[in-house]
């Protein structure tokens, strides 16, 4: 009886507000599935570094990325950052929001007991909207300590999918 | 003949009610006597009134009378009042045997629903990258990209922090 009435978050944040722009062709979409996180557990790590990274992914069950190009897209009536946010459904705590002159942070939860089941973040700025979601057994610790050892700028992610989109066009 | 214009003219006068109880006796006892002078309609007029006043009620009358008051109240029917506690007794209980009802309902129709997927979407969804190589790098990338805006804002936290604990070592020094 109590199995049958519970309710499992089967959807992350981007299925559910966002699924819509998953095949707008304005925007950018990455899936990696649970079944490749599994493949990455029989791979060598490539370097020591790669041990943290390896801690983290051995908890997540699935990563969704959606990006545009705002300066891209001109012209095309697409959601921007703010509209993002506010799309967002009750369900995800804020867990962090980070204000700049060229560029906002939001850092969403969702929590099952004391559990954090999904980071959700978005980020608007230089001209792009980017919006991540990571799904599975996650630990913020780890996830902050990544860039702290391996000491690198955040902004080169954005990028390199900027060229990536770039080289592709 | 005499007699019979005296009678007519006394009718007249009764009818005008100029008439003296002397003069309506006249006529009464004319009546009774079938008078030719007088009109039927006097005379049927004292005929009823001699007969209304000899009338009188019955010694059972007032018996008579009371049975046949209970005889017509006796209801062929059942009579059933309106009591307000019995309505919302049965009211309650319609009620809650509704929502018993409805409750029941919606727990069949859950248990017979197709149970919701536990399948996260993004497992159903093709992987962008092929090669798990690949995709181990994107993976990489897009952690440290979040690692590292998760540490922008955690930043001047650690220095409030650092303030903190360092009022509090002054605290305690003093």
């Amino acid at each position: 009886m109590v199995s049958s009435i519970a309710v499992l978050n089967a959807q992350d944040a981007i299925d559910k507000y966002f699924s819509k722009y998953a095949d707008d062709p304005n925007f950018t979409s990455i899936v990696i599935s649970e079944k490749m996180f599994q493949l990455f557990a029989t791979m060598d790590a490539p370097s020591e570094e790669s041990g943290d990274v390896q801690d983290v992914m051995s908890g997540l069950k699935g990563i969704r990325i959606l990006t545009m190009d705002e300066q891209a897209s001109e012209g095309v009536e697409v959601v921007n950052y703010s509209e993002s946010v506010k799309k967002l459904g009750d369900e995800y705590e804020l867990l962090m929001s980070v204000d700049e002159k060229d560029e906002k942070i939001r850092f969403f939860i969702y929590e099952e007991g004391d559990k954090i089941n999904e980071l959700f973040m978005i980020v608007g700025g230089h001209g792009n909207l980017f919006l991540m979601s990571l799904v599975g057994d996650i630990d913020l610790a780890k996830v902050s300590k990544l860039s702290k050892n391996m000491n690198i700028g955040g902004v080169n992610y954005l990028d390199n999918l900027d060229e990536e989109n770039t080289q592709s066009k | 003949m005499h007699m019979d214009s005296k009678i007519q003219i006394l009718e007249e006068q009764y009818w005008a009610g100029e008439t003296s109880p002397e003069e309506e006796a006249i006529l009464k006892r004319a009546a009774s006597l079938d008078n030719p002078g007088m009109s039927d309609a006097l005379k049927s007029l004292f005929e009823t009134t001699n007969l209304m006043a000899t009338n009188s009620l019955k010694s059972d009358f007032e018996d008579n009378f009371w049975k046949k008051v209970e005889s017509e109240t006796e209801y062929k029917g059942k009579v059933v009042s309106f009591n307000a506690s019995s309505f919302l007794k049965y009211a309650a209980v319609g009620i809650v045997a509704v929502a018993f009802s409805f409750a029941i309902g919606n727990l069949i129709f859950k248990f017979n629903a197709q149970p919701e997927s536990t399948t996260p979407a993004y497992a159903t969804l093709a992987d962008t990258y092929d090669s798990p190589e690949q995709a181990y790098l994107e993976m990489k990338r897009a952690l440290m990209f979040a690692s590292d805006k998760l540490n922008k804002g955690q930043g001047p936290v650690n220095e409030l922090k650092k303030f903190d604990d360092g009022m509090n070592a002054i605290q305690t020094l003093n």
